[in-house]
């Protein structure tokens, strides 16, 4: 039975059999006068839907109207494992943009936090109205961090990998070279090189399954810095499941591991249907200050595909989900988000300027991004 | 409104807001407790004493803290102390009496969940019906139960490997009828 249906059905019996014990909690807490019996239960509500993740019941039905047009990338996952020769390993096409963008995004990340450069441009952001209630500018800017990144490099401008053998002297100690080719946020594009070496670490077979484990060590250099990367992927493969892990980490000193931006991303494909997420973990001095969770789901159904993306992020204090899609407005194509963040929910509209993004909210309220 | 919120809003006095704390746990708070008790009946039990720990330790939360590991903490704690309870108070041979009676038969609806229920860890069980029940991601599960990522992968991908093989099993046998 394939994961999917197991699943779905487990859940079908959960719904079915899943006793109701809160008339019985109701009585036993006004008997014990945890509860005022004056605040009589409230007429039962059906039970929120649920999304795997918190109760949120205006996006639940949002959501399954949502049909998110972002366009996404080839799958970075394709199938296919890697390639050995001896010790060393070539990244298969099948991961190798998974790699490339992990490599690029967890380094732009860690230059952000480490360097205070480039892509958080809080110093350029104009406010142009307070309003009360609204989400604080810190957490737009921090959005605008990640979906400038992936936008770069997940957009329509979508990432170009390409491999080859490694000449060039100066990382000699690397036998590959992974150049990923993007488009930066001036619109011009951008190349970043990955020298890398990918080890096979084991492989299980049994019957219609196959593992195989990968490790990786490489360099990239960002604005003048050379960050060390390191990673591991994993390709599981069972009848025509594919399931694909990998994980990478960009550091600024190999010889401080406190201090890091790691990448994980979980692939997973059945039947026609596709889920990515990516979670990012920034981690200064040991210490966890931020994650961030992207999703991106893909179903095809016939000739039609729906895609749905999402974006969830902790930061100290802060956290926001965000969902998002395009839409006409007035005849130009914009970028429709509805958020949830500490408690306040809306929507705001991302409009590309000549400079930079414009985030327009429903009261007019402004934040410009050069 | 998320579940953080919920929580806020009945520390503070709002005694609506337990209906939809009730209702987006419910199933995590079973299952949790029928993993580690394995009998319905008192999965029952452990879910009640499990939301009204919630109500007595309501101001005991903290704000923006993971409200469903909270009370997913509160449910395993409850049902480990009842599971303990239920072993203190049967001998062995009174536990093989009441099973001879078929105790553990009459829990059993032959769904899906009870074939999971008979030949899964504890571990496993709760994570596959998290996952299934509930649609928990691995992560938030890792948070919710304290475990490293990579075990609560581990363990999900070894119960589906565990039930998928039992279900071949059962399938080969059915049609060799």
């Amino acid at each position: 039975m394939k994961r999917n249906k197991l699943q779905n059905q487990l859940k079908r019996e959960a719904e079915m059999h899943t006793p109701d014990v809160f008339d019985r909690v109701m009585l036993s807490a006004r008997q014990e006068g945890l509860l005022d019996n004056g605040s009589a239960a409230p007429q039962r509500e059906k039970s929120p839907r649920r999304n795997g993740q918190r109760v949120w019941i205006a996006a639940a039905a949002l959501s399954a109207a949502a049909c998110c047009a972002i366009v996404l990338p080839v799958a970075l996952f394709t199938g296919g494992s890697g390639g050995s020769g001896g010790g060393g390993t070539t990244i298969p096409l099948s991961a190798r943009n998974a790699y490339g963008m992990g490599a690029v995004t967890t380094i732009k990340l860690l230059g952000s936090e480490i360097a205070g450069s480039a892509i958080r441009s809080l110093s350029l952001v104009k406010q142009l109205a307070e309003t009360e209630g609204e989400i604080a500018e810190s957490q737009i800017a921090k959005f605008h961090e990640y979906f400038t990144l992936f936008t770069a490099y997940l957009g329509e401008e979508e990432a170009v990998t390409s491999e080859e053998a490694n000449t060039d002297a100066a990382y000699a100690q690397f036998s590959r070279k992974l150049t990923v080719s993007g488009v930066g946020l001036n619109g011009n594009r951008e190349n970043y090189v990955m020298y890398y070496n990918e080890t096979l670490q084991n492989v299980k077979e049994e019957k219609d399954e196959t593992e195989e484990k990968y490790f990786l060590e490489g360099v990239m250099a960002f604005e003048g810095v050379e960050y060390a990367l390191r990673g591991e992927r994993e390709f599981e493969t069972e009848k025509d499941e594919i399931e694909n892990e990998l994980k990478i980490c960009a550091y600024p000193d190999l010889n401080d591991k406190t201090t890091y931006v790691k990448m994980e991303i979980e692939e997973s494909s059945e039947e026609g249907e596709t889920e990515r997420e990516y979670v990012y973990s920034v981690v200064k001095g040991g210490k966890l200050i931020e994650e961030t969770s992207v999703e991106f789901e893909s179903e095809q159904k016939g000739d039609k595909e729906k895609n749905k993306f999402e974006l969830e992020f902790r930061s100290g204090e802060a956290k926001g989900k965000y969902k998002m899609k395009h839409e006409a407005q007035d005849g130009v194509l914009k970028m429709k988000t509805e958020y949830e963040i500490d408690g306040k929910s809306g929507e705001f509209f991302i409009v590309p300027t000549q400079s930079g993004y414009q985030y327009v909210f429903e009261d007019g309220h402004t934040f410009y991004f050069d | 409104m998320t579940l953080d919120a919920l929580m806020i809003k009945f520390a503070a006095g709002d005694d609506s807001a337990f209906e939809t704390i009730y209702l987006s746990t419910q199933k995590t708070v079973y299952y949790i407790a029928l993993s580690i008790v394995r009998e319905r009946s008192l999965a029952e039990d452990v879910m009640q004493s499990c939301y009204l720990s919630v109500i007595r330790r309501k101001q005991d939360y903290r704000k923006g803290t993971n409200a469903a590991a909270w009370i997913a903490k509160i449910a395993r704690n409850e049902a480990i102390d009842v599971y303990r309870k239920r072993q203190r108070e049967h001998s062995v041979d009174e536990q093989e009496f009441l099973s001879s009676f078929g105790t553990t038969e009459t829990d059993d609806y032959g769904l899906l969940i009870d074939l999971a229920k008979n030949i899964l860890p504890q571990d496993e069980f709760m994570i596959l019906m998290l996952v299934s029940a509930e649609g928990y991601k691995r992560r938030e599960i890792a948070k919710m139960l304290e475990m490293p990522l990579n075990t609560v992968t581990w363990k999900y991908q070894k119960a589906l490997k565990t039930m998928r093989g039992a279900l071949e099993e059962k399938n080969g046998k059915e049609e060799g009828r």
